[in-house]
Order: structure tokens, then C-alpha cells, then sequence
């Protein structure tokens, strides 16, 4: 076995993918007066990938600006306007930094007008964000809304990519696919793009051949030890790819990343010289301290394999079809809050991931001021445990740094991992 | 026994699920489409949460989030106190609702010997588009038919009576209202009365509410407060607002006066007339656009004549307090004073705290500009 603390070649090209592409997008946007839409995570970003309009995903822009350690800044902001502590913090950054208009401060000179701001109703405060934000830039907004699973069938994550129809419930498939054609509708009119279907139906497959690749690094991974990536890069190359998705660019890099992957696992090369313990990382990211993933490869031997964001896009996002591709889409997100949240879909497929990457423990970062991601914890929490999968639970915001204690949090992992995981 | 006393004792005894459970369809929150029930020949009772009961079963799976009300009735089904009624209906005004409905088909996986009754999803999405009141019109088509194998087939004739007994209870709760604006009516008994709406067979609502009426005290002239924010399960606020020499003018949240502002349409389809009313005026925290929600809370503040708005927030608040900024700003351009109270735990809520908040907005009232 070797031990590598390099990282891998691709890393370092998603990551100047990213920047390359937002400065590419900010200079169609500005200087070419192209149009383009601010969309949530959880929202079909397909209809404007197809008409060739760039898409900025809210937690995408507000990872970005956690990790350039600007959070402080805009949170000092929302208190200063009145907005108190408890509201949400992990997916409104993007929106104080409008509120700011400071562009040398804003990440990659922060968001120009949209086009659309687009949003996917999963909570009771993402409609009144986005009109904030939408009276603030003067542009419109595209509310879908989430229709309710009458039934939780098991096994989402077996059956979601081909068994779809049954597993959402037809009548929610269709008033979704009702909602999308009237998205593309509202989105040809507010950028002058017109949808074609035969774009679209590419696509929509090379989604799922994006998904497959990702499936594959998934499993070299989960099936090499010691690890071969940490989970920091894994979330930077499949987050690249995931937002986006459909490209070529998104192929090319998924099986680039794969081929890398391979490479290393193959040759024995791991992250952690004395690989005892495999841990996986629930809930959000932390994403402004992904070095926190890593303190504890050589004081422990423990390694953090996974996390819910490590290969949602080959278990989550792919939906096989041969008729009606924007069915399909409707499928993709129609439930995609409640396969990570939902108790009961929650917590099944975490306990696959666990037996799968050889998972021995779980650290869950539940949110102080983001309650939909805390949404599940404790039935996730008694599944895993009721699995032989302890899991400790650290509170703490996702994205502001002013919170988090990173001693205090060191120890209580330390703790854990020495008196339950190694026990 | 008065008016008042016998309201008081109707309240009190809100949680007493009726003799005939066969034919009862229990009602999570205010906004249960009520209607239905009635047409069925069914009875609505609706499942107020327990404040002043600290969840015990239901916390061990629902986290501390979670709204206080959700987490009580959550926690009342867990109790197995239900366990007789046929159906209970959970209306979707929230996220947090929603929620409920997923939660309570998880834990009985977990707790197989719980006495668990049938809860049903009422998906009343509130989108105010076209699309989504097709969507919902469906919903209730099937919930008719459900609720027409529980009792009686439901026809137009059973249905358009429903609609007008249940709108006679949201006129007699507009009457009043009229009379809580100019302190003939405690906001507090007017509040219990509001929660009563699905709880007492509508002749009975109907006979208290014309007797409280009927013995409404004189007009009060006294500063005007109207209490807006989370939804309300307990008068205790407005009682401490009251006690100190105030009047609860008007509020603005879920079990409040937007209960009953608006009627369902007697004249149209009925089923149609009920899509439009849940998806489009019944209160929730899924209305949108919020400017118009707010366009109507500063004309409720205007034509009740507020001098102050005393906002009061649980302490899992996500979703409202995004509201209050502009709203304190506008307020002020109205020259009418205002306070948050955040942090307001549902079992606990913090009295002092509130005392001060409410001391500090009445001493403002006369002294300048908001």
C-alpha cells in the first residue's frame, strides 16, 4: 500500500472549471447581455441547460462564498436588517450578497441580474426568499410547487431509476410534467431562447450516462482499502459534474475522475497510511472547513469515505426512459428533498451506503438554522444505530463560520471515534 | 351559565373526542375543508395541540424543530387517544404539516402496537396557479368519495348545505370580530371562539356565538394591539395583552381572523367553490406572493386603526421572520409601533419576556412617531 497526500490531477480541473465557467458565464452576462436563471438545487436546471442559458445554483454560489470565508460578512448583514438568527442560513447567502451589491466582495464578482430566479417549494420560506430577491434584481420568479407522497414505497434507491412511475405516484408525475411545460414556457419568454426537444432528449441521457460513470467511481471506492480519494475531492469533482450535468464537459470529467480513481486503487495508493476506520459524513457539508474531514486519518486511522452528496447524482438522478423524456425529468425532482430527508428514504439508503463502503460509525452536522436539513435526523439516527452504525450528531451551521468551535468539534469526533467506532 | 362561561367551558373542554367516534373524522389545524365532513353526515372534530402537554412519545422520533402544534398532535396520535376515529384529515398549510404526514407513516414501522388512526394527506397546495387547484380539485374528489364510504354519499344538495353552515359559523365569527375591534368582545374569547370552529356541531356554534353576541359589554377605548406571527393554540398571550389594559384589535396568523374573512362561493360548483377557498384564501404558511399577504395585513392594521403590532415568533421560526423587516419598515411609514418576540417556545413560552415586550410597545404608543 502506498500512501498519497496528493491530490488527484482532476480536482484541481474542476475546480478550475468552476472558476473559468462562472467568469465565462459573468462575461456573457454582462458584456454579451446573454440571459441567465438563479435556481435552487433541487429544481430542473435541464430546461435551461437545453436552451443554452447558464444556470448559478443557489447552494452551489453559497458553498462559494462560505469557502472564501466571506459568510461573516453577510450574516453580520441579515442581523444588522433585522432578519433574526434562527432563519435560514445555508441557501440565503446568495441573496444578501445581492443585497450587498458589492462586487469586489462577492465571489467572482458576485450575481448579475437573472433572468429568472427559479425555486422548488420544500419548505415554507424559499418562496418568500425568492421574492426578496426577485423585487431586489426586478425580475421574475418560477415557483414549482411540490406535490405530497401518499405512500413511501422501500427500497427508493432500487427502484427510483427505472420502477419511477409506480414510485412517485402518477398523478404527482402528472401535475409535475404540467409545471414543466409551463417553465419552459415562462423561460423561452423571459430569455428569448427557444426549448428544442431533440437537445433536451440528449440531454436527458447524458445525464444518466453522467450518473453511470459516477456509479462506477462510487464503487471502486466503496470496495478499495485504504480509501483513494478523500471526500473533500470526491465532493469537488461530482458537485462540478452535477451542476453541470447534461454537458459534455460533465462526461468527459466524471470519466476522467473515474480512470483516476481506478488508477490509484489499482496501484494500492490510499489517503491514510493505517486505514482503520471508515466514516461517513452525514446531512450537509461543511463546507467551510472541508480540511475537518481529514483530522483524523493519522491520529485515528479514520477516514471519511462518504458523504450524501459522494454519488447522489448516480443514485439519485438517474431516470431511464424510452418515450417521454420530460416525464422523466418530472421524476428526477419530484421527490429528490425527500430521498435525502424523509424519514424512512433517509435512512435505508445510508444504511446501503454504510454496508457498502464498509462503513463502521456516522457524523451528522444537523443544522442550528437550517430545520429542513434537520428534518429525519432522529429516525435517521435510531435506524443507523437499531444497523450497528453509531453516529454522533454535531450541531452546527453549515456555512457560518462565526459558530463553529473547531477544538470543541475535534475532541467530540476524537471521543467518538475511540469510544464507539473503535470499541 | 353566560355566554362567556360557557364558551370558556366549550374551550376547556376541546379535547374531549365526541360519543359517536364511528362517525367522527378528526381535523389537524383550523383549515380541515370541514365542508366535507358535514355533507357526509360525518362529524369534524378537530385535534388541537396540547401546549400546556410536553411531548413525550412523539419526541423520541420528531426533532425539537419541528412546530410546537405539529409536535403535539404528533405526539397525541402516539398517545393512541384517537385510536377510535375512523380518519383524521391533515390539511397541508405548511411544510411542517407535511411533514407530520411523512413522520406518522414512519413511526408505525416503529411503534406496530401504537394505536394509530387512518391519517389522510390533504393536499391543498397553494400555489395560486391554475394548475394547481386542477391538482387539487382532484384531491377533493377523492376525499368526497372517501368520506362518502365513511358515511353518507356525498351529493351537491349535502354539500351546498355544508357550505352554508359552515359559512353561517365564518359570518358569526365576522360579527364577532366587529365586535372585538371596538373592545366589546375580548380578543382572547374571541380567539377560543375561532378555535371552536370544527369542534362544536355548527347549530351549537352558532347558538353561543349569537348569545356572546348578545351579551357583548360596552365599547372600550384603550390602546389597540394587533398580534401577528405564529399561530396560536392558547389565549394566554392575548390575556396578558388584556391585562394590561390593552385590546387585541386584530391578528394577523393561522387561528385568527383570516380564518373566517373569507367565504366559500354558494353559487358555483361546490367542489370547485371549496379548490378555490383552500387553495386560495385559506390561511397558510404557503400563500405567496407575500406582498399581497402583506398588502392585506396593513389594510387590516388600517381600517382596525392599530397603534401597535406585537409580532410573537416560535423558537424554530424559519419562515416568518423573513416577513418582518419589510413589514416593521412599512409599519412605521404608518406611524404604528412595533416589536419581534422571537424564541417563543410552544410548551414554555418565555411570559416575562412577553410582558416586557408588550410594556415596551404600549409605553411608545402616544410618544411620537413610530
Amino acid at each position: 500500500m502506498t500512501m498519497t497526500t496528493e491530490p488527484l490531477a482532476v480536482t484541481a480541473l474542476a475546480r478550475a472549471n468552476q472558476k473559468d465557467w462562472f467568469q465565462s458565464f459573468r462575461a456573457r452576462v454582462l458584456q454579451d447581455g446573454e440571459p441567465y436563471v438563479i435556481a435552487s438545487a433541487v429544481s430542473p436546471h435541464e430546461i435551461f441547460h437545453t436552451m443554452d442559458v447558464p444556470v448559478v445554483s443557489i447552494p452551489w454560489y453559497s458553498a462559494v462564498i462560505s469557502a472564501k470565508q466571506q459568510s461573516p460578512y453577510y450574516f453580520s448583514m441579515m442581523d444588522d436588517l433585522g432578519y433574526h438568527d434562527r432563519l435560514p442560513r445555508y441557501n440565503t447567502l446568495p441573496y444578501f450578497s445581492t443585497l450587498d451589491g458589492d462586487p469586489e466582495r462577492a465571489p467572482y464578482g458576485g450575481l448579475p441580474k437573472p433572468a429568472m430566479i427559479l425555486e422548488r417549494l420544500r419548505s415554507d420560506y424559499a418562496q418568500r426568499v425568492a421574492e426578496l430577491w426577485a423585487d431586489e434584481y426586478g425580475c421574475p420568479t418560477f415557483l414549482m410547487d411540490s406535490p405530497a407522497l401518499t405512500r413511501l414505497r422501500p427500497d427508493w434507491y432500487k427502484r427510483n431509476q427505472h420502477d419511477w412511475e409506480d414510485l412517485y405516484e402518477t398523478h404527482r408525475l402528472d401535475f409535475q410534467v404540467e409545471q414543466l411545460k409551463q417553465l419552459i414556457r415562462a423561460g423561452e419568454d423571459a430569455t428569448g431562447k427557444s426549448f428544442s426537444q431533440t437537445r433536451f432528449t440528449q440531454e436527458m441521457h447524458n445525464v444518466n450516462r453522467l450518473g453511470e460513470l459516477i456509479a462506477e467511481t462510487r464503487d471502486i471506492i466503496a470496495r478499495s482499502t485504504p480509501c483513494p480519494v478523500p471526500l473533500s475531492e470526491q465532493l469537488t469533482n461530482v458537485m462540478a459534474c452535477t451542476w453541470q450535468r447534461g454537458s459534455q464537459w460533465a462526461i468527459d470529467h466524471a470519466t476522467a475522475y473515474r480512470d483516476e480513481v481506478k488508477a490509484r486503487a489499482e496501484a494500492g495508493i490510499g489517503i491514510c497510511e493505517n486505514e482503520k476506520h471508515r466514516l461517513l459524513w452525514l446531512n450537509n457539508g461543511l463546507w467551510f472547513n472541508t480540511g475537518f474531514y481529514r483530522y483524523f486519518e493519522q491520529s485515528h486511522g479514520a477516514t471519511f469515505v462518504w458523504s450524501m452528496y459522494s454519488n447522489f447524482l448516480s443514485d439519485g438522478y438517474r431516470k431511464y426512459f424510452t418515450e417521454d423524456p420530460l416525464r422523466a425529468l418530472a421524476a428526477r425532482h419530484i421527490s429528490m428533498n425527500e430521498q435525502l430527508h424523509l424519514p424512512g428514504w433517509m435512512a435505508e439508503w445510508i444504511i446501503q451506503q454504510a454496508r457498502d463502503f464498509g462503513a463502521s460509525g456516522a457524523v451528522m452536522l444537523t443544522p442550528d438554522s437550517d430545520r429542513m436539513a434537520s428534518l429525519g435526523t432522529r429516525f435517521c439516527k435510531l435506524a443507523l444505530e437499531k444497523a450497528g452504525i453509531p453516529v454522533l450528531e454535531l450541531r452546527a451551521s453549515a456555512v457560518d463560520a462565526r459558530q463553529w468551535d473547531d477544538d470543541a468539534m475535534r475532541a467530540r469526533v476524537a471521543a467518538f471515534i475511540e469510544e464507539r467506532v473503535a470499541a | 351559565m353566560d355566554a362567556t362561561a360557557r364558551l370558556h367551558a366549550a374551550y376547556d373542554a376541546r379535547f374531549d373526542i365526541p360519543d359517536d367516534t364511528s362517525r367522527t373524522i378528526g381535523c389537524i389545524s383550523a383549515v380541515a375543508p370541514i365542508e366535507l365532513i358535514l355533507a357526509a353526515g360525518l362529524i369534524p372534530f378537530r385535534l388541537h395541540g396540547r401546549p400546556s402537554q410536553m411531548p413525550t412519545n412523539g419526541d423520541t422520533y420528531m426533532e425539537e424543530e419541528v412546530d410546537g402544534e405539529v409536535r403535539s398532535v404528533f405526539d397525541t396520535l402516539l398517545r393512541g387517544t384517537c385510536a377510535d376515529l375512523p380518519l383524521v384529515l391533515l390539511p397541508r398549510i405548511s411544510e411542517q404539516h407535511l411533514q407530520l404526514h411523512y413522520y406518522v407513516g414512519e413511526v408505525r414501522k416503529w411503534e406496530p402496537k401504537a394505536q394509530i388512526p387512518p391519517v389522510q394527506i390533504v393536499d391543498v397546495m397553494q400555489t395560486p396557479n391554475w394548475s394547481t387547484g386542477r391538482y387539487i380539485r382532484e384531491r377533493l374528489d377523492e376525499l368526497a368519495r372517501d368520506l362518502g364510504q365513511i358515511g353518507t354519499p356525498i351529493t351537491e344538495a349535502s354539500l351546498k348545505d355544508a357550505i352554508t353552515k359552515t359559512n353561517a359559523m365564518r359570518r358569526a365569527l365576522q360579527d364577532l370580530n366587529a365586535l372585538r375591534r371596538d373592545g366589546h368582545l375580548p380578543g382572547s374569547d374571541l380567539l377560543r371562539m375561532t378555535n371552536l370552529m370544527g369542534t362544536l356541531p355548527p347549530d351549537d356554534f352558532l347558538a353561543l356565538a349569537a348569545d356572546l353576541k348578545a351579551e357583548a359589554g360596552p365599547a372600550r377605548t384603550a390602546p389597540r394591539v394587533m398580534l401577528s406571527g405564529a399561530s396560536l393554540d392558547d389565549p394566554g398571550l392575548y390575556e396578558l395583552i388584556e391585562s394590561k389594559g390593552a385590546l387585541v384589535a386584530a391578528d394577523d396568523h393561522v387561528t385568527g381572523e383570516r380564518l373566517y374573512a373569507h367565504l366559500v362561493d354558494e353559487t358555483a360548483d361546490p367542489l370547485d367553490a371549496l379548490t378555490e377557498h383552500y387553495q386560495l384564501h385559506a390561511p397558510g404558511l404557503r400563500q405567496f406572493p407575500q406582498s399581497k399577504q402583506d398588502a392585506r395585513f396593513f389594510a387590516t392594521c388600517k381600517d382596525a386603526a392599530i397603534d401597535a403590532d406585537l409580532c410573537v415568533l416560535e423558537d424554530c421560526d424559519d419562515t416568518l421572520g423573513w416577513d418582518w423587516p419589510k413589514r416593521r419598515d412599512a409599519l412605521a411609514a404608518m406611524n404604528i409601533h412595533s416589536t419581534l418576540l422571537t424564541g417563543q417556545n410552544y410548551f414554555a413560552p418565555d411570559r416575562a419576556a412577553q410582558s416586557a415586550a408588550i410594556d415596551d410597545l404600549l409605553s411608545r404608543i402616544g410618544k411620537g412617531a413610530a
